[in-house]
């Protein structure tokens, strides 16, 4: 008879035995987001409405501020399709990050009684905020059909798109979390700096609008290449996209994602300790 | 693998808690400590929950740990199930280690009882096809019946309790840890956890356990474990160990 051996020490486990157990225990998450969604829409009349409420309004308020009333250029796209497009990108970014916020706190019994990947509890998040996704592509297209706008064959990419878009999410969600158990105060800055990224990530307006020589130094904010390839492939070759404000973006969302499983490792031998 | 075996080894194990008098320390006083570069040390003390600590158990052995409350039994049983690490020293354990510490972990009153014991199920260690196998036999097991597709928080205290303690008594692990859980459900439900863990199949189980109910222990355990301040006293056969207990401590424990 074989028998796992395991070796405990004050040393955290090597890399490779992370990934195996992480693998091991996939089930757990899936289990753990089924758990959310089932839970989620148990209580709720309106069920599913709730989800496109959020992007619906924030897309309608920001394309009147921002496309009638400060007139911004829109690259000839009806300028509710060029916010609507990155608002459901974002909100994935806010609801993933705000979720995992919550997600160690929250779990304090799991966390203190039973042992397993702690990673899987901010990991868990994303695939009700997938859904929640999926949904708002419904709403965008409807949008679209309104105003008569045809989308274009890059639409197909999007899969690929959604890659860095769940990087950074996850990446952010793990420093969140991990801070959060530490530092429970930190919960009421996170709406703050939500809001504040909002305003300068390109979701109520193109990143376009950057002037030339600063898309560089606009290229170290980790959310414009997510949000503004959401914008290409859902709008077409025809958008805008500079790759000098891109490609940085996605060396950012890199460092965020292994900055995040680092912190989190750091953090999460205590988390027992400390709850 | 003969029965002879051994489990579980722990090396000069040691666990210390760093405790702070007062308010717990918030975000606000952190940054505070890392601006003058360092952390006012006065505030802090160790807290020693387990000093040094051999122990060696064999495959089949049924440990019980004794001794009055912050002994460190718990702890002990916090480190092999990997919750927290230990400070210094090694254990080195062969096969799965499933833990009872608290019945109910991770139920969710909306989920009804059927998608409870998955999740249930999952956390312990247990994938989809195992939970499947035994799925009939948590049921019987927790006698809930129909109410298998209701959502928990409609069960009765007593429901919620069976349906937790039968999902852990199922996962069927190389080591099991239980603490403190078999103070659960009425006399009639105890008396068939205890028969259950207690039982000709379990012969090969290790189990390691701490409660304070000496009848219990006398039943399941057979080899005991005295604790006194982090430090192990006493370790023999149960019944010595139940009778140290009683001599060298001051304290009665509560029954």
């Amino acid at each position: 008879m074989s028998r796992q051996r395991l070796i405990i020490t004050n040393q955290p486990p090597g890399f490779r035995g992370v990934v195996g157990e992480f693998w091991r225990c996939r089930e757990i998450a899936l289990l753990l987001a089924r758990r959310d969604f089932l839970v989620r829409y148990r209580r709720s009349v309106v069920g599913f409405c709730w989800v496109l409420f959020k992007p619906g309004m924030n897309a309608l308020v920001l394309t009147f501020v921002f496309g009638h009333l400060a007139k911004l250029p829109d690259q000839g796209v009806p300028y509710a399709v060029l916010v609507l497009s990155a608002a459901i990108a974002w909100q994935f970014f806010t609801g993933v990050l705000t979720e995992s916020g919550g997600s160690i706190v929250n779990n304090v019994p799991l966390v203190t009684k039973v042992y397993f990947p702690r990673m899987l509890l901010p990991l868990a998040t994303l695939p009700v905020n997938l859904i929640d996704l999926l949904l708002g592509l419904i709403l965008l297209w409807l949008v679209m059909g309104w105003t008569g706008f045809v989308p274009g064959w890059t639409a197909l990419l999007l899969p690929l798109a959604g890659i860095p878009l769940v990087l950074v999410a996850y990446g952010a969600g793990l420093w969140v979390s991990a801070l959060l158990a530490r530092f429970y105060d930190l919960k009421n800055v996170i709406p703050y700096l939500l809001q504040f990224g909002m305003l300068v990530s390109p979701v109520a307006f193109s990143a376009a609008l950057v002037p030339e020589r600063w898309r560089l130094v606009y290229g170290l904010n980790p959310l414009v290449a997510p949000l503004e390839l959401f914008r290409w492939c859902l709008i077409g070759d025809r958008y805008q996209l500079d790759p000098m404000m891109v490609l940085p973006s996605v060396g950012m969302g890199l460092l965020l994602f292994i900055s995040g499983v680092w912190a989190f490792r750091r953090f999460e031998r205590e988390f027992a300790d400390v709850l | 693998m003969s029965s002879e075996a051994t489990v579980i080894s722990a090396c000069g194990v040691s666990k210390h808690y760093r405790i702070r008098s007062g308010p717990p320390i918030s975000l606000h006083e952190t940054l505070g400590f890392w601006l003058r570069g360092r952390r006012p040390r006065s505030q802090w003390h160790e807290f020693c929950a387990l000093r040094n600590f051999d122990l060696t158990v064999k495959t089949g052995d049924k440990l019980a740990f004794l001794g009055n409350n912050g002994a460190g039994k718990s702890t002990f049983l916090k480190l092999i199930c990997r919750i927290t690490p230990p400070s210094s020293g090694l254990i080195t354990l062969h096969g799965r280690v499933a833990s009872m510490l608290e019945v109910g972990t991770g139920f969710h009153p909306e989920l009804s009882g059927r998608d409870n014991i998955f999740l249930n199920g999952a956390i312990l260690g247990l994938s989809r096809r195992q939970v499947l196998d035994r799925f009939d036999r948590i049921l019987a097991f927790a006698d809930i019946g129909e109410f298998a597709d209701t959502p928990v928080k409609h069960y009765s205290t007593g429901m919620f309790v069976r349906l937790a303690f039968a999902v852990a008594a199922h996962t069927d692990p190389d080591i099991l840890v239980i603490d403190e859980v078999l103070a659960v459900g009425d006399q009639e439900f105890r008396a068939k956890c205890v028969a259950h863990l207690s039982g000709p199949d379990q012969a090969e189980r290790t189990m390691l356990m701490v409660s304070h109910d000496q009848e219990i222990l006398q039943r399941i355990a057979t080899r005991g474990i005295v604790l006194d301040h982090g430090r192990k006293l006493f370790d023999g056969p149960i019944t010595q160990a139940l009778e140290f207990h009683r001599a060298h401590m001051t304290t009665p424990p509560p029954t």
